[in-house]
């Protein structure tokens, strides 16, 4: 009896279930997925081009931002779009474990994110943009400024690290300002336009740091002896001190001392 | 916590009295009594001292001062009255309190352990900070000696109060305690072992002594306060502050403490590494005297309490409560995979017999050391100044290293917490000065995860030395810090510098050649080479590094290193307890003694009491030995010669009953008077039993008789005259004796051995040759 119940009510449930389904789908503008999945095709070629000729030096973020969009938006509308075999982005993954689709995309979402290349960039409303961040920007315009006292016609290798030192310092600072607010990481254009830099300036520069230590060498020298003097003195001073063997009462001995 | 005087040596430690002070008492007694001559003629025997001196600092001396523990139960009348009148319910209750005690154990660890952790960490993080940011300030200036005296300053004043502490308020806090713990555990009554001023001692000094940056680990202190919170909790009181709960009365024994602290050594190294199975292997190893499932079964749940805590309280502090990933706190960190290849292992071994060698280097420089120490260097203040000096030897290293080695690395590859310029470029950071600019157990972590080609092969040499000689010169000093991390740190270092080496030769292996896989061998082998243990340090670094695949080469490791080392000296805890004079059982009993006889071993003419003796004769007894256990016989017979005999054996009664017994006044005489007496008025005196001048004796008590019968154990482990040195050896080592009385074929009592006639054999075997060694014996060590 209770079988028969059970029966019925899953049939019921079936019969609903299918019934929402049809409706929703009919609703759906009608899609073609092969044609989404070769502009997302493109747009990955083209974000891989790109990615690849801005390499060196590292200009990425920058360059490459539409390509990136691209990609991003064709693979959120094959996730979003359904044609009659159901989601578009079901036909492509998670049916062999070559993962063609999924491997290229994620290559593309993984080079941008570990380039931190959102920072570069504004956000709205959580989706990226193609805007420069405030921080990008002045990033940008202290380090034209740095390149523009370099470029100056009177300014050779040995004036440089005077002449130029308050633009050079300006940027350092900037740049060490935003690396601390952004714990997880500058955007990479960003740190590979330092990293050139500092390079530049330190390979110059950086000899200014070394400076007569005299003072220094002293003190390790003094408080080295001083050591060295305390452990000799210790053994001068001290007295010898001599513990007595305490002796043994065996039983051999007894006899020695009972006959004695 | 524990107790006696501690320049009472037991029966067989002889010779303690002086005859000048005594010499009026001694007639006195023989006037009274013609029995007592012989008893007599053997004291003043007794009283010889050699003319034999040794040099202070000689492995081969053991001190008089060291007694046993109280293994064994007393079996005596009031025992067995406490058994019939509680019955079943009493040690059900008993058995319970254990597992509560055990479990306190495990928390408390765990708590003082995260006291000191966090301590440690906040503190250093100021330190480290503040100097990371006056270096590159002062660097450009040119006046670097700035911030090499607040490094020096940063390092001393820390170490000074730490230093201090120990050798004015407690000298046992100096070191790392494992030794000191090992004794205990192996049934020597270690003076102030595990007394509640020592464990504040310990902890306030071992943070002082990492903060102040010294080359030492907070690990084996960590133990030591393990065993003496075991001891502390197991009672239920402390004498120290003059409180006592009411709890826990039943556990005021030897016996029942010296398990506790096996478990509570086993929580310390459980919180210390995150290795609970590790702990139980170690006091295992260590300490206890034969498998005991219970105990090792209540072992493992305290380490693994221990453990746990420590993860819920430190995972909380770091802002994620709940997610267990602090189990200990040296946390080596999880490697990623790395994985080994048969003809690998050969090498391994080499690597281990390496360790070995440079572990016997370390053992024999510090032994030199140790012994200008024990020699030159006894003086308090001598001591203070000793650790405040190197511990500003390690800040002229460490600074001079940077100054002198530019090793640049650029920034935010690595996780560095307080990166310091120096003469490095803009965005780049002085790779020693990350190494010396942080604790050094996170060192440690670096030198094992940090990616390749992060440290380069000069800088890791010079580490290496330096490290090295630093590490061994702290070991010793009056600082409570232990030597496992700086161990570690060294065979690291070497290890990686093995790994790079490699590289440099077969460029085309760098999936096989993993600097953290050589790193962690490296540090197994040097670890192996200085301290000599071989199951729970295996136990332990594998729980530690959560590579369970790698047991094998561990173990090809730490076999070579051992063997290696074992060629040449002995580990370093063991060099330590032998220039201590502490008289220590081995596992084994030393070979080729089968033809020593108990005659040979014993020491001869004993002191006995009668079974109903006088007061008077039991007090003289008291105040002129200095024994702790004395043989009850029956009165000597006269032979047919007419010469006494030896008395029968009927039982065995310790000083510390008879103090009991003398206090209370439990005469014959006076036994309408006496009030309850239960095995319990033994219990309430321990763990510090009063003196006997502190016991007030009339002279009317004197001519009082006392019956000894219900009070003594009625059947002490005795054996016959023949019997073999190896045999008793393995009766002491396994049911833990304290008194073995020697009776002749008719059970009159002709000797008693201790622990220190046994431990007199000791067997020596380096550079191939073994022997049987007969130490002396010395008061004043």
């Amino acid at each position: 009896m209770v079988i028969v119940m059970m029966k019925l009510l899953l049939i019921c449930f079936i019969i609903v279930v299918s019934v929402c389904f049809t409706s929703t789908e009919v609703n759906e503008a009608k899609v073609n997925c092969t044609e989404l999945n070769n502009n997302l095709a493109n747009a990955i070629a083209s974000f891989s081009k790109c990615a690849i000729t801005y390499s060196r030096p590292i200009k990425l973020c920058e360059q490459c931002v539409n390509e990136y969009i691209d990609v991003s938006n064709g693979y959120q509308n094959m996730s979003a779009s359904k044609d009659e075999d159901g989601v578009c982005l079901d036909g492509y993954i998670h049916l062999d474990n070559l993962e063609i689709l999924e491997t290229l995309y994620g290559n593309a979402n993984e080079l941008w994110n570990r380039a931190n290349c959102d920072k570069c960039f504004q956000m709205d409303n959580g989706t990226l943009t193609n805007v420069s961040s405030v921080e990008t920007t002045t990033f940008n315009v202290l380090f034209t400024n740095l390149t523009d006292c370099i470029k100056q016609p009177d300014v050779n290798a040995t004036t440089v690290c005077q002449n130029c030192a308050k633009q050079y310092n300006e940027l350092n600072k900037f740049y060490i300002a935003i690396s601390y607010e952004n714990r997880g990481g500058v955007c990479m254009d960003v740190v590979d336009v330092m990293n050139g830099t500092r390079g530049y300036w330190s390979s110059n520069c950086c000899k200014f740091r070394h400076r007569n230590e005299l003072g220094f060498i002293i003190s390790t020298v003094f408080i080295s002896l001083l050591t060295i003097l305390f452990y000799i003195l210790t053994k001068v001073c001290s007295q010898k001190r001599a513990p007595v063997i305490l002796k043994q009462t065996r039983f051999s001995g007894s006899f020695c001392n009972s006959a004695s | 916590m524990n107790s006696n005087t501690p320049d009472i040596p037991e029966h067989g430690g002889d010779v303690i009295f002086s005859v000048n002070g005594t010499s009026s008492d001694l007639e006195e007694l023989s006037n009274g009594s013609l029995d007592y001559s012989n008893l007599l003629a053997s004291l003043r025997k007794r009283t010889i001292v050699s003319d034999e001196v040794v040099e202070p600092g000689t492995l081969n001396v053991l001190s008089a001062k060291y007694e046993s523990l109280d293994y064994d139960t007393c079996e005596n009348h009031l025992l067995l009255d406490e058994e019939r009148k509680k019955g079943t319910r009493c040690l059900i209750k008993k058995n319970l309190q254990r597992w509560l005690v055990f479990l306190l154990i495990g928390v408390c660890t765990a708590l003082i352990a995260c006291a000191i952790d966090i301590s440690i960490e906040q503190l250093s993080e100021i330190k480290y900070a503040t100097l990371s940011k006056c270096v590159d300030k002062f660097i450009v200036e040119g006046k670097l000696y700035i911030p090499y005296f607040m490094y020096v300053c940063f390092n001393i004043v820390p170490v000074f109060i730490g230093a201090s502490l120990v050798a004015f308020v407690e000298p046992i806090a100096a070191g790392s305690g494992i030794p000191q713990v090992k004794c205990y555990l192996n049934g020597v009554k270690v003076p102030q072992v595990v007394r509640i001023k020592t464990l504040v001692v310990k902890s306030v000094g071992v943070v002082l002594s990492v903060v102040g940056g010294l080359a030492g680990g907070k690990e084996g202190p960590m133990i030591h306060s393990g065993a003496v919170v075991a001891a502390g909790i197991s009672q239920g009181k402390s004498t120290t502050f003059n409180v006592d709960f009411s709890i826990f009365k039943h556990f005021r024994e030897d016996h029942e403490k010296r398990d506790f602290v096996s478990g509570g050594a086993a929580a310390g190294v459980s919180a210390a590494f995150g290795a609970p199975v590790g702990g139980v292997l170690f006091s295992l190893e260590e300490g206890t005297s034969f498998w005991n499932q219970s105990l090792t079964w209540r072992t493992f749940f305290a380490s693994v309490i221990s453990t746990f805590t420590l993860n819920v309280v430190l995972s909380t502090y770091h802002g994620v409560p709940g997610n267990l990933n602090y189990p200990g706190l040296l946390n080596l960190g999880q490697f990623e995979k790395f994985s080994y290849q048969i003809y690998e292992l050969p090498f391994f071994i080499l690597l281990g017999s390496f360790g070995g060698l440079l572990g016997a280097l370390w053992n024999f420089l510090n032994y030199k050391l140790s012994v200008w120490r024990i020699r030159y260097i006894r003086n308090k203040w001598l001591k203070v100044t000793e650790a405040c000096l190197i511990a500003a030897i390690t800040a002229t290293a460490g600074f001079l290293m940077m100054f002198l080695i530019d090793d640049c690395k650029p920034l935010g590859q690595d996780p560095t917490k307080f990166p310091t310029q120096m003469y490095c470029g803009d965005g780049e950071y002085n790779v020693l000065a990350s190494i010396w600019f942080q604790t050094p157990e996170a060192s440690v972590r670096s030198l094992f995860h940090d990616p390749p080609n992060t440290h380069n092969a000069l800088s890791l040499s010079v580490f290496v030395v330096v490290y090295f000689l630093l590490s061994c010169a702290t070991f010793g000093l009056a600082c409570s810090i232990g030597l496992f991390i700086p161990t570690l740190l060294t065979g690291a270092a070497w290890g990686r510098l093995v790994a790079v080496g490699l590289l440099q030769l077969f460029p085309n292996a760098t999936a096989l050649v993993h600097p953290g896989k050589y790193a962690l061998i490296g540090a197994a082998a040097q670890l192996g080479g200085v301290v000599r243990m071989t199951i729970s340090l295996t136990v332990i670094i594998m729980e530690t590094t959560g590579n369970i695949s790698f047991a094998l080469p561990l173990i090809l490791t730490l076999i070579a290193a051992k063997w290696t080392g074992d060629f040449f000296n002995e580990g370093i805890y063991d060099t330590h307890i032998q220039l201590n004079g502490v008289p220590l059982l081995p596992w084994e009993p030393p070979p080729f003694v089968h033809n020593v006889y108990a005659s040979e071993v014993m020491s001869h003419p004993v002191v006995t009491l009668r079974t109903i003796d006088k007061v008077g004769h039991i007090v003289e007894l008291l105040h002129l030995t200095t024994y702790n256990g004395f043989p009850v016989v029956d009165p000597p017979v006269r032979d047919e010669h007419g010469r006494p005999t030896y008395g029968r054996l009927r039982g065995l009664i310790l000083r510390s009953q008879l103090i009991v017994i003398l206090q209370r006044r439990l005469f014959n005489e006076t036994c309408d008077s006496w009030e309850n007496v239960s095995s319990s008025i033994f219990r309430d005196e321990y763990p510090r039993y009063p003196t006997i001048d502190e016991v007030f004796i009339s002279n009317e008590d004197k001519m009082y008789t006392v019956d000894l019968r219900p009070f003594m154990n009625p059947s002490p482990y005795s054996v016959l005259h023949s019997t073999s040195l190896s045999r008793m050896f393995r009766l002491f080592r396994a049911l833990g004796l304290r008194h073995l009385p020697i009776v002749n074929d008719s059970n009159e009592v002709v000797g008693m051995v201790t622990r220190k006639d046994l431990a007199r054999y000791r067997v020596c075997r380096h550079q191939g040759k073994m022997y049987v060694d007969e130490l002396l014996i010395s008061k004043e060590l």
